[in-house]
């Protein structure tokens, strides 16, 4: 098994790109993945966005508006109302809205003057749904509680009766949609799994792949007592195994992500998922080390290859927003058919299993059909 | 004569290893000076010291007189150099590659433009002058190599292993060139572990091993400091005792040796050794085959000094 | 000398494909696959569009339809289109995404949605006002309030009053994923290193051969290195303006200032060239390793800066900050986003004056490392 020890060896050198690559996926899956883990929702609620306030009139009014819109919505604190803070802030969708409440709004609303939008602004990105949602929201509650207060009841009474009014539910009920996806950590762990596992491949198996079909030492090897069959048998389990080794290193980050919540039939099936997608990537690997020869041109050949998937294919946007043209191209890929895998798991589990093993089928198909490229165009090489 | 290069009293060592130790060297205006010795013998160490490029421990270095420093700038415009790997850009073109190096010494344009014609011609690469280094040969890759280390027309240059792994044509063809430079003007130091070639071109010689110049001078002066004359070696049949202790006492006989049939004899000095050798197995009627004589090479030179071949 | 090696390093640049390949082909590329992916995301995801509705009549109820048709009336405030279908239709049309909400019209109203959106949640803000303000209305008639009160609270409950006045800090663009073509000029700078270990390698006696001949010309090294680094830097900036110009007519906006823009064009590779020129005068290094560092240092900082999800850069602004002060990548980011987003050049002046103050450091060093003349050992 010399060919398989000495793969290893020449493999060890690459290790450092493996770690570099699971050090940015574990930043990834335990800093933002796992942090905001989002559980299922089988009945509707409403969504909330994200506030902050300045309240320089501090009047039991503007507490009141802020307690109700508290309820309705999620109150953030930001550092100050500066526009370079506010407009971070905004940007970066870490609040949706920013409510400034100036001096004398309470006596203004009291007195039922008819410039109380003078005294409060909402600072938002123009013209999103949440700011949308939000402007709504306070809109009507102060509308209902202005028109109790001029209906002669006292201010606190009005606003009191204006958040029951509010919070009168309209009758909502949520069904299934065609692309409704329950986007929860599993789910992005695989997905975010899918660009990383080609990208470690293609970066390290495929330079190893490279050495070994150096001119010099694929004639001394050839020179030897080992056949081309057994050559190429060792190598290809040398390649194979490191495939799984890669797998099982994600399967250890698994562990320590969900803990038993890995021991499930519905996990089993996205481990297998994922291995059959470790083939594609395996193949790819072959291929693009059938091609580039230069160490520089294959990491970006890598890396573009492992990113512009993982863009058209859903990976880093979910698909039902990518638009009809990138799905069409994206029937092309190798990774739509994971991700097509991945979503059916998610929303069927272990049901109409038939339809999850044709979408690994076809990536097992993609995955040949790039080892036979890459056999044709090794082919050509040897014989130049 | 002025002295080109002078190396007094040169000490480099890397840790524990002397690299360079108390290394001597007087090479005058003019010569094909050969630096020969095995490998790690310090040959590349003494030109990267010399060029100014490695820091050494003790000693001095002059070029043309004058001490030689990193920034130099005045003796650097006269020296060329042409190592062992080849050194241009895969980027650029023949023509292209020597317009550069060249013009990194020479500022003039149009007598650039008329060096570098004569260095293409020299080399001979006039058909090549678009093709990119990728494109040319073992031998045609070390001719641009000498063309980009001697379009600048330096009075010194040094050679530091210009021949390795290139075939026998080019290889004389290479030395030939080197010759044909000397008799235009310029200083040769030329560094190998090939005694042939600097027996073939090198007015002058310095053996070196371990950090040692260990014998310098024309080849015939080193050939005389050692015993060895000249080596007989006889094919002969059925000797015995007697007669390699009455070879033995043949004038300047001084090694006698016989294995597998062959006899051979070394001779420190004196004339007409065969015949007297031949005489003897007459009158002994001792018959013999083929007879060969040939005088010391460099490498016996080595072998007497050092107890080693020079290509060990 | 110097415009003669300045002239032949350019040359020898711009026909190695790989390192161009690295800087030009790559970002480019990606770009391309991050504007099919999300390129509109942000006008068809976070912008208010008309929302498609679809109405089920189970009884009549002429107060909703009044309502429903005011709010799918053409013109600047329409929010709906409407589409009375049976129910069965309207299930269809929502499972397949034609609708986003039915509402089943009668005396009883309810709301059907296909998820949890904000659009189905503005759908039904909407709907819930209207009976909403039913009961406000029969809460204040049924009050012990004077006529003239009551009237004068439902006068000022259907007043369609804003009460609040909007407000926005920017004009500029505030798509959020514009943060990741950002990271991409940040990551081409940071991939000028290439070019930088490969030029320095060649520069050098201790790291080639062709670094001896060039290290024992009469000229002062300085010359050469300033050449070389001129050269590294014009091709850069030549590279990192085909990038923009091609993000400017594939549709992504940065802004015009065009001034500002391209000191960051140059700036920014300036930063990855001096990272390249420290990594490329190491001896030991092999040139595989060299470029692993490269790619690593590069991506690193690259996804610091929000290369491949938005949201991390912000992150550490709100954790270590600090970081995001030393990271040139996270520097280039901001720097092309305070254009885009501030009206003043503060910002931006900060992580120019930033970025110099890094490039300075770096530069400082590899000159300090590649200006030496002789060697311990070759």
């Amino acid at each position: 098994m010399q060919v398989f020890k000495v793969y290893f060896k020449v493999l060890k050198g690459y290790l450092g790109q493996w770690a570099l690559y699971i050090g940015i996926f574990s930043i990834i899956l335990f800093g933002f993945i796992v942090p905001n883990s989002v559980k299922e929702q089988i009945s509707f609620s409403d969504k909330k966005c994200n506030f902050a306030v300045f309240d320089y009139d501090n009047s039991q009014v503007s507490k009141d508006i802020v307690a109700y819109m508290s309820k309705k919505h999620e109150l953030k604190s930001i550092e100050n109302d500066s526009v370079e803070v506010m407009q971070d802030e905004l940007f970066n969708r870490n609040v949706d809205c920013i409510v400034k409440i100036k001096k004398d709004f309470g006596e203004n609303f009291k007195s039922n003057q008819s410039n109380l939008e003078d005294y409060i602004e909402i600072i938002a990105i123009p013209n999103t749904y949440t700011s949308q949602l939000f402007e709504q929201d306070y809109n009507r509650f102060v509308k209902y509680a202005k028109s109790y207060a001029v209906s002669g009841i006292d201010i606190s009474s009005a606003m009191e009766k204006a958040a029951k009014t509010a919070n009168t539910e309209l009758s909502t009920k949520i069904v299934e949609k065609e692309n409704n996806i329950n986007y929860n950590a599993v789910y992005y762990f695989f997905n975010y799994m899918s660009w990383i596992i080609v990208i470690m491949c293609v970066i390290t198996i495929g330079r190893v792949l490279v050495i070994f079909q150096k001119k010099d030492l694929r004639s001394r090897i050839a020179c030897s007592a080992y056949s081309f069959a057994r050559i190429s048998k060792e190598t290809l389990m040398g390649v194979v195994c490191s495939g799984f080794a890669i797998i099982f290193i994600f399967f250890i980050l698994a562990v320590f992500a969900f803990k038993t919540e890995i021991l499930s039939m519905q996990w089993l099936l996205y481990m297998t998922n994922a291995i059959s997608y470790m083939f594609v990537a395996l193949a790819i690997t072959y291929l693009v080390s059938q091609l580039i020869k230069n160490d520089s041109t294959m990491n970006m050949i890598g890396n573009t290859v492992s990113l512009g998937m993982s863009f058209l294919c859903g990976v880093f946007v979910p698909m039902e927003f990518l638009s009809d043209t990138v799905i069409k191209i994206a029937h092309f890929l190798p990774t739509y058919w994971y991700q097509l895998a991945l979503i059916h798991i998610q929303k069927h589990g272990t049901e109409n299993i038939g339809k999850l093993f044709s979408y690994m089928g076809i990536q097992i198909l993609f995955a040949l059909a790039l080892v036979t490229v890459g056999i044709i165009v090794s082919r050509r090489n040897q014989s130049k | 004569m002025e002295l080109a290069v002078e190396v007094k009293s040169l000490v480099k060592r890397y840790k524990e290893l002397v690299a360079l130790d108390h290394f001597n060297l007087a090479i005058k205006e003019g010569e094909i000076f050969g630096l020969l010795g095995p490998n790690g013998s310090g040959k590349t160490t003494t030109i990267n010291c010399i060029l100014a490029l490695l820091s050494y421990d003790k000693g001095e270095i002059k070029i043309f007189g004058k001490p030689m420093k990193p920034t130099s700038y005045d003796i650097k415009k006269d020296i060329g150099v042409v190592m062992q790997n080849v050194a241009v850009f895969d980027e650029l073109n023949v023509f292209e590659n020597i317009d550069y190096f060249c013009g990194l010494y020479i500022k003039d344009k149009s007598k650039r433009r008329e060096y570098i014609d004569e260095a293409i011609e020299f080399v001979g690469l006039k058909e090549y002058i678009k093709f990119k280094p990728k494109k040319l040969s073992g031998g045609l890759l070390r001719r641009l190599n000498i063309a980009c280390g001697i379009a600048h027309k330096p009075k010194l240059i040094f050679f530091d292993e210009p021949t390795v792994a290139v075939d026998p044509q080019s290889r004389n063809k290479i030395l030939e060139g080197i010759e044909q430079l000397n008799r235009d003007g310029a200083t040769i130091i030329y560094t190998s572990h090939y005694m042939e070639e600097v027996e073939q071109i090198c007015t002058k010689i310095a053996i070196m091993d371990k950090g040692k110049n260990i014998a310098m001078g024309t080849k015939e002066e080193l050939k005389q400091m050692i015993k060895n004359t000249e080596s007989i070696t006889v094919e002969v049949l059925g000797l015995n005792e007697q007669n390699i202790k009455d070879i033995h006492t043949l004038p300047h006989a001084y090694n006698v040796g016989y294995s597998d049939c062959r006899l051979s004899v070394n001779f420190s000095g004196g004339k007409h050794n065969v015949v007297r050798l031949l005489d003897y197995f007459q009158s002994k009627d001792i018959s013999f085959g083929s007879v060969y004589s040939q005088q010391p090479t460099l490498n016996d030179v080595f072998l007497e000094i050092t107890g080693k071949e020079l290509r060990d | 000398m110097f415009w003669h090696n300045y002239c032949y390093s350019i040359k020898s640049i711009f026909r190695n494909k790989s390192a161009i390949i690295w800087t030009l082909i790559f970002p480019i590329a990606l770009a391309t696959f991050m504007y099919m992916a999300f390129g509109n995301l942000f006008d068809t995801d976070e912008l208010m569009t008309i929302i498609p509705i679809a109405v089920v009549e189970k009884e009549e109820n002429k107060g909703l339809d009044a309502l429903l048709e005011a709010l799918s009336k053409e013109g600047e405030d329409q929010i709906f289109s409407v589409q009375k279908l049976d129910e069965k239709e309207a299930l269809e049309a929502l499972y397949n995404g034609d609708v986003n909400g039915i509402i089943y019209k009668g005396k009883e109203i309810s709301l059907t949605v296909g998820e949890n959106s904000y659009m189905s949640t503005i759908i039904k803000t909407i709907i819930e006002q209207y009976t909403q303000s039913e009961d406000v209305v029969k809460n204040i008639i049924s009050s012990t309030a004077s006529e003239e009160q009551k009237s004068e609270a439902i006068k000022s409950l259907l007043d369609n009053k804003t009460y609040f006045t909007e407000g926005k800090t920017s004009d500029g663009c505030q798509n959020v994923y514009y943060n990741y073509f950002y990271a991409i000029f940040a990551m081409s700078s940071m991939f000028a290193s290439f070019i930088a270990v490969e030029r320095i390698s060649k520069m050098q006696a201790n790291t080639s051969s062709l670094g001896i001949r060039r290290a024992i010309i009469p000229r002062g090294k300085a010359m050469m290195l300033c050449s070389e680094f001129l050269a590294m830097v014009t091709t850069q900036f030549a590279v990192m303006i085909i990038a923009f110009i091609y993000m400017n007519i594939i549709g992504i906006r940065f802004g015009d200032k065009y001034p500002a823009i391209l000191l960051i064009l140059l700036l920014g590779p300036c930063v990855g060239l001096a990272i390249g020129a420290i990594i490329g005068s190491f001896a030991k290094i092999g040139d595989g390793a060299k470029m692993g560092i490269c790619v690593s240092i590069g991506m690193g900082l690259s996804v610091m800066a929000d290369l491949v999800a938005s949201g991390i850069k912000d992150t550490i602004e709100h954790t270590i900050p600090i970081l995001n002060r030393l990271n040139p990548a996270a520097l280039i980011s901001d720097a092309f986003y305070s254009l885009n987003v501030y009206d003043s050049y503060n910002r931006y002046f900060v992580d120019i004056a930033l970025l110099v103050a890094i490039m300075v450091v770096l530069l400082t060093i590899s000159v300090q490392i590649l200006r030496r003349n002789t060697y311990a050992s070759l």
